[in-house]
């Protein structure tokens, strides 16, 4: 949350030499973080951002304390003055009646006083500028002590028409769901019940404290007495009643972060010492004062070792207690068995923020300057365990890979809408979906990459070059009871007809990785229904399913809105992963030659490459090697190596070899081309 | 004798008017293989008397190494003229470049990140993006009510939730892999890097609904401030380049005390301030001391063991270190083919 702090209005308090640009760089470097310095008109006005469990800073007063404890480190003197009170003495003359209650104790404290004879009219034109530069608008001088005291104190305030209470009675209750109010902006509001209202015993309600005032009760200009009203709230109820009303004044906003009770009476002395001087008005009342549980200091115990040991510096008793004394800390120190111990009592101001060991560290840390410890980097005396599941080596290889082969790398989003679900024929039921999407398309959790990747071609469209891309990202399957299976799956997908390119893209791939043993089997075609019944394959290696490579089918891809045919491989890459290696195997080289001739065979029937590859290998312990190395209508040649380890080769050894296959192939109706002489 | 030298002559001529290695190489054949004209002679030599013989074959030799030096001559010949021939070669036509294509600039992003984060002994890991509310916001030590935790900020899941862990949430962020980290670990020396995946439910001209962020964290014994300054300034020295150095200001976030924001120093004036960066720094992200209460739900004794952790968005520290100009984060998630073969 942020503060405007006019420089000037800071200066009445905080008594310093300090220039703005140097109070705004060290209270950055040590406290708050002054975003921006702005000149106008003879003073400067401070953009300062203040974290959420330090609304105490959130006044003139709150930065001129961390001024007082910061500066000095930087060798300038500073002191800081305090403001001017009104005493808290019971009025003489007419005591204007009014009664306060609160028999739930819904606030922690509830503080009224009475003014009488007040001048309505503008503020001095200092008061109007001061809030002006703060942000906030002048409206009258009784309205503006209020707000002027929200910011020089840091306590939100109110003040309501004294003779608008017909009752003179106000009851802090919660509302009942349904109740209405209107603010005092003239908008009407229905209360969800719960909030925290001030009823004035009639049932009627006139104000919604700590948030905003009720059009029924507020400062007019016939007003001539006002009850000045300061409540300590509930945060949390503050913050829900804000949230769900939408009520975001700068009280709010205050009070949800839990403002010091203790700071209400200073407040108040406050506003009843402007009231007197800007409106002219007396005390028609004692303070009425309701406060069941006064704070009780407590103590939060540290020790020198701790602290010098977080720090990561030596550091010495007496400039720490000095340090925690100028924040507004009471510091006892003791020393026993050369252990030294500090007793911090905690004021008021910082019960909320400080409660064990390490927040006294941050005081004493911030203080002394981030900027003057060492930079140091942890030694390392052991390496923890790598976790079982490193598969980054094996993702590093494969982008690498693919980005050298042409492939272009893409991240898409991990949500699918319910339109690229059903393009894709999947069932949005079997899919984790958000319960408040951001937007109608980014509603389902992905179980599936391609969808994505087939909206990126659509993207696409206009380009010219074929597209070849490429994502390697996590898929979620629902499990009952359980977070969702997360695997990890790589899709390549190539806008053109080309599964031999794209399969010997994977076979290289795997290579790479130490999967060398791999077998392609025909799918299932109910189970993978988005591919091509026909040309499309189950990569299988030890066993395990690698993950398919094939020709997506033609209409799911026109779903897509996309004309020219797309080749898919999607893959697993855990299961991949797990089978990576970086095995290395030597085979000494063979000492004598080997023979290699090509073989021709007419293969009328439709049998696989594979098999026949297989049949051949099979046929002689002399074959070592067999390769397709053409095809030409239905005739495939085979690249054949013969080799024995110990000798030279014969012809008719090879003779004896070669009928074999010819034997096998025969068995399957696979002629030898040119019909040899067996 | 007289058809040797006759011989001899016409073959030195003929290779020395050879023309090509293919012409030199055919002659070669032709006069000194297996079935060449040298070997023809030497067949004959066996039909002579004794005396001739001799003579003959001494003859013979000279002929065989004559014509192996003038062919060897011609063929040294043969090469450097190849090397000066001169007919004009265009140098400036487009090489056939292999296939190139392209790695995101996430992957890169955080290749290079996770590298220098293993150079001085982090572990590299990576944990689950769907999370339980107990790994992402309570073990974390954030209240029920943090604003992170309301449906405006975070991104819940449609299904039941879970009696012990709370509701499942896309995890806004990569804290939650400490505490994985050190379930997994059990007890300290911890020193991970975790870099992921996060979902937050903002998307504007600085935010993507999608985005990555890296999350360091050392828990051990004595691990101080100082620890902490010396990893940021590591890092900032590495990634950004050698005078880049970072500083630590106040802050506030649940599962650290003392928090604090860092800034890295402006490449242009080092920190001293200028017309760019007007204070001399840049925000870099949120760091801090680990929360005694995030150690403890880890079952970890926070008097015996202390430590830091620090989580930055990928993207952003990525922007400011290439100086890349991309005004509008969405950009990077775009998917356009004409944005991603940049890089």
């Amino acid at each position: 949350m942020n503060i405007l702090i006019s420089h000037n209005w800071l200066k009445e308090y905080l008594q310093t030499n300090a220039s703005p640009e140097q109070i705004a760089k060290y209270l950055s470097l040590c406290g708050p973080s002054v975003e921006r310095v702005t000149k106008v008109n003879g003073d400067f006005v401070y953009d300062i951002e203040i974290t959420t469990n330090r609304v105490d800073m959130m006044s003139i007063l709150g930065i001129g304390r961390e001024a007082r404890a910061i500066l000095p480190q930087f060798n300038i003197q500073t002191s800081l003055k305090q403001p001017k009170l009104a005493q808290d003495i019971k009025p003489k003359g007419e005591i204007l009646p009014i009664a306060i209650k609160d028999p739930d104790h819904l606030c922690y404290r509830v503080l009224g006083v009475v003014m009488d004879n007040v001048k309505l009219g503008p503020s001095p034109k200092l008061i109007q500028q001061r809030l002006e530069k703060t942000g906030i608008r002048s409206l009258n001088n009784a309205v503006d002590v209020t707000n002027y005291v929200m910011t020089e104190i840091g306590h939100p305030a109110h003040v309501f028409d004294y003779d608008r209470i017909t009752t003179k009675k106000l009851v802090l209750r919660k509302a009942k769901k349904g109740e209405k109010i209107i603010s005092l902006e003239g908008k009407e509001y229905t209360l969800t019940g719960g909030d925290i209202v001030i009823d004035d015993g009639t049932g009627k309600i006139i104000d919604l404290p700590g948030i905003i005032g009720t059009q029924n009760s507020i400062v007019t200009s016939q007003t001539k007495r006002v009850l000045l009203f300061i409540e300590a709230n509930n945060p949390y109820q503050i913050r829900k009643s804000s949230m769900e009303l939408g009520i975001r004044t700068v009280a709010a906003t205050l009070n949800e972060k839990g403002v010091d009770p203790e700071l209400a009476k200073t407040a108040l002395l406050r506003g009843i010492q402007l009231f007197k001087e800007l409106t002219g008005s007396k005390v028609a009342s004692p303070i009425h004062d309701i406060y069941p549980q006064p704070y009780k200091p407590k103590d939060v115990k540290t020790s020198l070792e701790m602290i010098t040991q977080r720090l990561g510096v030596e550091i010495n008793s007496q400039r720490i207690e000095k340090i925690l004394t100028a924040l507004g800390f009471k510091v006892k120190i003791k020393t026993l068995n050369n252990q030294t111990e500090f007793i911090v009592t905690v004021p008021s101001l910082r019960a909320r923020d400080i409660n064990i060991p390490e927040d006294i560290v941050e005081e004493v840390a911030r203080i002394y300057g981030y900027h003057n410890l060492p930079s140091i980097i942890p030694p390392l005396y052991q390496l923890p365990e790598k976790p079982e599941e490193n598969n980054f080596i094996w993702e590093k290889k494969t982008k690498t890979l693919l980005r050298d082969w042409g492939f272009t790398e893409t991240y898409t989003y991990t949500f699918q809408s319910k339109k690229e679900l059903k393009q894709f024929k999947l069932e949005p039921e079997k899919h984790l979906k958000l319960k408040n999407p951001l937007t109608k398309d980014w509603v389902y959790l992905r179980t599936n990459l391609i969808p994505s990747l087939l909206s990126v071609l659509k993207e696409n469209r206009g380009v010219k070059e074929e597209v070849k891309i490429f994502e390697l990202s996590s898929v979620f399957i629902p499990q009952e009871n359980k977070l969702p299976l997360e695997k990890q799956k790589l899709v390549l997908l190539w806008q053109a007809s080309k599964f031999y390119t794209l399969k010997g893209v994977c076979e290289a791939l795997l290579h790479e990785l130490g999967i060398k043993k791999l077998k392609f089997v025909n799918v299932n075609k109910e189970k993978y229904f988005n591919w091509h019944p026909v040309r499309t394959a189950l990569i299988k290696s030890k066993g395990k399913n690698l993950g398919l490579i094939g020709l997506l089918k033609p209409s799911i891809v026109q779903n897509f809105t996309l004309k020219k045919p797309v080749v898919a491989a999607y893959l697993n890459f855990d299961i991949i992963s797990s089978l990576a290696n970086n095995k290395k195997t030597y085979l000494p080289i063979p000492k004598y030659p080997a023979v290699i001739e090509d073989l021709s065979f007419l293969i009328s029937q439709k049998e696989t490459t594979q098999k026949i590859i297989k049949i051949i290998k099979n046929s002689h312990p002399l074959v070592t090697k067999v390769k397709l190395k053409d095809i030409y209508k239905t005739v495939k040649t085979f690249e054949i190596h013969y080799q024995d380890p110990d000798k030279s080769l014969a012809a008719e050894e090879v003779s004896k070899a070669r009928r074999k296959i010819i034997l096998n192939l025969k068995q399957i109706d696979i002629l030898l081309k040119g019909g040899l002489e067996i | 004798m007289e058809e040797l030298h006759n011989f001899k002559n016409e073959a030195l001529a003929l290779i020395t008017e050879a023309k090509s290695k293919q012409e030199l190489e055919d002659l070669k054949v032709k006069f000194l293989g297996r079935k060449g004209e040298v070997n023809k002679f030497l067949q004959n030599l066996t039909q002579l008397p004794p005396e001739e013989k001799k003579r003959f074959g001494q003859l013979l030799n000279q002929t065989k190494q004559a014509l192996e030096q003038a062919i060897a001559r011609k063929e040294s010949s043969l090469v450097s003229q190849q090397e000066t021939k001169l007919d004009w070669f265009d140098i400036t036509r487009p090489g056939k470049k292999p296939p190139q294509g392209n790695l995101h600039l996430i992957t890169q992003a955080i290749e290079e990140i996770s590298t220098i984060f293993e150079k001085i002994g982090f572990i590299r890991v990576r944990y689950p993006e769907v999370e339980w509310d107990w790994y992402a916001f309570e073990s974390l030590n954030m209240p029920k009510d943090h604003p992170a935790r309301d449906e405006w900020e975070t991104f819940f899941v449609d299904t039941q939730e879970n009696k012990k862990w709370g509701k499942m949430v896309l995890t806004p962020h990569t804290s939650s892999g400490q505490i994985r980290e050190m379930q997994r670990l059990k007890k300290p020396p911890i020193r991970m890097v975790n870099i992921a995946k996060c979902h937050r439910r903002q998307h504007d001209v600085t935010h993507t609904v999608m985005f990555h962020q890296f999350e360091g964290l050392v828990v051990d014994k004595n691990i101080s401030i100082a620890h902490l300054k010396g990893t940021t300034d590591y890092f900032a020295s590495q990634f950004y380049g050698p005078q880049r150095k970072t500083r630590l200001r106040p802050f506030n976030f649940k599962f650290t005390e003392p928090s604090f924001e860092i800034d890295i120093n402006c490449p242009l004036c080092l920190g001293k301030g200028c017309r760019t960066c007007k204070s001399g720094w840049h925000e870099l992200g949120g760091a801090g001391m680990v929360h005694p209460n995030v150690l403890k739900a880890v079952n970890i004794d926070p008097e015996k063991y202390s430590g830091f952790a620090f989580g930055w968005g990928v993207e952003r520290s990525y922007l400011m270190k290439e100086d890349l100009k991309i005004d509008d984060l969405r950009t990077i998630y775009s998917n356009d083919l004409r944005f991603l073969k940049q890089f």
